[in-house]
């Protein structure tokens, strides 16, 4: 995989992301909104690794796995400000995206049975097809992952569960809420797993490729345990990690990583056609 | 034919006729072929596409919907419509949101079959109508037809022209009933059984469309209700018309608007819990509509308890003929 072309999605999502905190604090979003920054690299990682038919099903903070999928950020910004315009004309808002083989939704844990589903309807018709889910640490105290999870094991679908831990359900650290570990929990179920703490996209992506071609081939789940940091807050509400911590966290930051990838030059042009298409998107979209 | 064999034949054909049609849930394959055996002999017929699940009933009615996505007609069997909680979720956050909340980019046409009702002595937990509890969940289609509709026809039409999430709500007691139409109908009681898609059952003790008291109800009330029928005539010579449409949500009530004008007397009843109950409903649509003015309205449904097991206990809190019977009577005899 290309690094340029990853860096310009996780660039892309960065840009799109603090663009839509600005526009939340000038009153132009309502609701609330749950952003990727400093999660980039997963969502773009493992998504430059799918066919553009399989399916994606994401969760509250899903406008990264969104960009990095169906790239639209017009429809994207549209459906956040509530527009006709938007990927569900304003019905969904930001937890709620449809477009094409893409859905998110915003009930902890719900998607995957939709995921399973989707898979499960991929393989009854021999379409080739897998589906991705995208989960949190946090949902992992949802029964119904556990439900789904033995299902599909036992029913070989061909999924793909990603659990991006970022290490805190909401304001709540993983070692209040977690019991046992992340990858045990697949174990249990007959599920291969794949954990790793990175925060580069090119090693997300190589290790992505791997699975994804396995789920495909042999029609049968797995998991991929992706230990990360955002460094928003949860949503719109206040953060309540110690600001050292989130701050140390910066020396991880999967946009400076890839930049050490790509000469001087290389950032410039690309930082300058994101910068560009995102400014167009938000004045199309106000004026929308 | 007995309801369990129409509803089994019209598995039997929908599976037959449509390769996209599957149908799973908990125990349903032979040699078991269901808690009530209603699947029974069709595992066996089709074995890709009839298959048994673990106990997850979140996890298979959440799946049926990334069926129905990828253009399946999924048939979900929920054993008891008491289990129907645990899947109450996926029904109210997930499926009946995806068509709309998605601007209509997907379709989830998804059917759940499911046993309800109580007098088997199965108690609160096994036992219950939650018709009523769904029915309060925008966007959910309610199906409950009675033997004197023709259940396996109306399942079959629903599973393949109905886009909306269904709940196909089977009353444990017909299931052995014979189907009755205007031919077989007891004596003393007339059918008549319109045209729709999901039809409405006139059941009449009497031949003319005005009648004293109207009776409106659904599913496996219409066992009580045909007695009451036969019992208001002999006993008090008193003309009621029992209306039991076969889809209960949604249902509009000015439908039958025509049968009140003489009526004396309108009662609702179910089995579902009084409070709150469809009942209230379909009173508040009525009168809303003026149509109730200087009628004695009733509604009758379960008391606000559990079911008990035990049957003398158990008549206590369902609906009962006699509470009917003694319902009208204090009005009109």
């Amino acid at each position: 995989m290309n690094a340029s072309i990853l860096y310009k999605d996780i660039y892309k999502i960065r840009t799109f992301e603090e663009k839509v905190l600005e526009l939340f604090s000038l009153g132009h979003l309502r609701g609330t909104t749950h952003t990727y920054i400093g999660q980039e690299a997963n969502a773009v990682g493992v998504i430059s690794n799918l066919n553009s038919n399989d399916f994606v099903v994401s969760n509250h903070r899903c406008h990264g796995h969104y960009i990095a999928f169906k790239k639209n950020l017009y429809a994207l910004l549209c459906e956040l400000m509530g527009k006709s315009d938007g990927v569900c004309g304003g019905r969904g808002g930001s937890q709620h995206l449809c477009d094409g083989t893409f859905y998110t939704n915003g009930i902890q844990g719900g998607i995957l049975p939709l995921a399973a589903g989707l898979a499960y309807g991929a393989k009854f018709n021999q379409t080739g097809q897998i589906a991705v889910v995208f989960i949190g640490d946090g949902t992992l105290g949802e029964g119904v992952v556990y439900e789904t999870l033995n299902i599909a094991s036992k029913w070989e679908l061909p999924l793909l569960v990603v659990v991006e831990n970022n290490q805190y359900a909401q304001s709540t650290p993983i070692q209040l809420t977690l019991a046992g570990t992340i990858s045990k929990r697949f174990e249990a179920f007959g599920i291969n797993a794949t954990e790793l703490s990175s925060f580069d996209v090119l090693e997300i992506s190589n290790a992505a490729k791997s699975i994804i071609d396995r789920v495909r081939e042999s029609s049968k789940p797995y998991g991929l345990i992706l230990n990360t940091y955002r460094f928003a807050s949860h949503s719109k509400s206040s953060d309540g990690r110690d600001p050292a911590e989130v701050e140390s966290m910066r020396k991880h930051d999967c946009l400076q990583i890839t930049e050490r990838l790509l000469q001087e030059s290389q950032i410039e042009s690309i930082q300058g056609i994101v910068n560009d298409e995102v400014e167009k998107v938000v004045l199309q979209a106000l004026e929308a | 034919m007995k309801f369990i064999e129409s509803i089994r034949n019209g598995l039997d054909s929908l599976l037959g006729n449509y390769p996209e049609v599957v149908l799973y849930g908990e125990d349903l394959i032979d040699p078991y072929g269901g808690a009530f055996k209603v699947t029974k002999g069709l595992s066996t017929k089709y074995p890709d596409r009839v298959w048994n699940t673990p106990i997850s009933e979140a996890a298979i009615i959440g799946m049926s919907a990334g069926m129905a996505m990828c253009k399946m007609k999924p048939i979900v069997e929920i054993m008891f419509g008491d289990f129907t909680s645990l899947g109450v979720d996926q029904l109210l956050n997930h499926l009946t949101k995806y068509a709309w909340m998605y601007n209509n980019q997907v379709e989830t046409p998804v059917t759940i079959r499911t046993a309800m009702g109580g007098r088997r002595g199965y108690g609160p937990t096994h036992s219950q109508s939650l018709e009523a509890l769904l029915s309060t969940i925008p966007g959910l289609s309610i199906i409950a037809p009675s033997h004197y509709h023709d259940p396996g026809r109306i399942l079959q039409q629903a599973v393949l022209e109905d886009s909306s999430v269904k709940v196909f709500s089977e009353y444990k007691l017909l299931y052995p009933q014979e189907l009755q139409t205007p031919n077989t109908v007891k004596s003393g009681l007339t059918l008549d059984v319109s045209s729709d898609v999901y039809p409405i059952a006139h059941l009449s003790n009497c031949e003319f469309d005005n009648p004293e008291i109207l009776i409106i109800s659904y599913g496996g009330n219409a066992l009580l209700l045909e007695q009451v029928l036969l019992d208001l005539l002999i006993e008090y010579e008193l003309s009621a018309q029992c209306a039991l449409p076969a889809r209960i949500k949604p249902f509009d009530p000015l439908q039958i608007q025509h049968l009140i004008s003489e009526a004396q007397v309108v009662l609702v009843v179910e089995e579902s819990p009084k409070c709150h109950g469809w009942g209230a409903e379909v009173v508040a649509t009525l009168s809303e509509a003026g149509l109730l003015s200087g009628k004695n309205v009733f509604r009758i449904g379960s008391a606000e308890t559990p079911i008990p097991s035990s049957m003398a206990q158990e008549e206590q809190v369902l609906p009962s003929a006699a509470q009917i019977m003694e319902t009208i009577s204090q009005i009109l005899v």
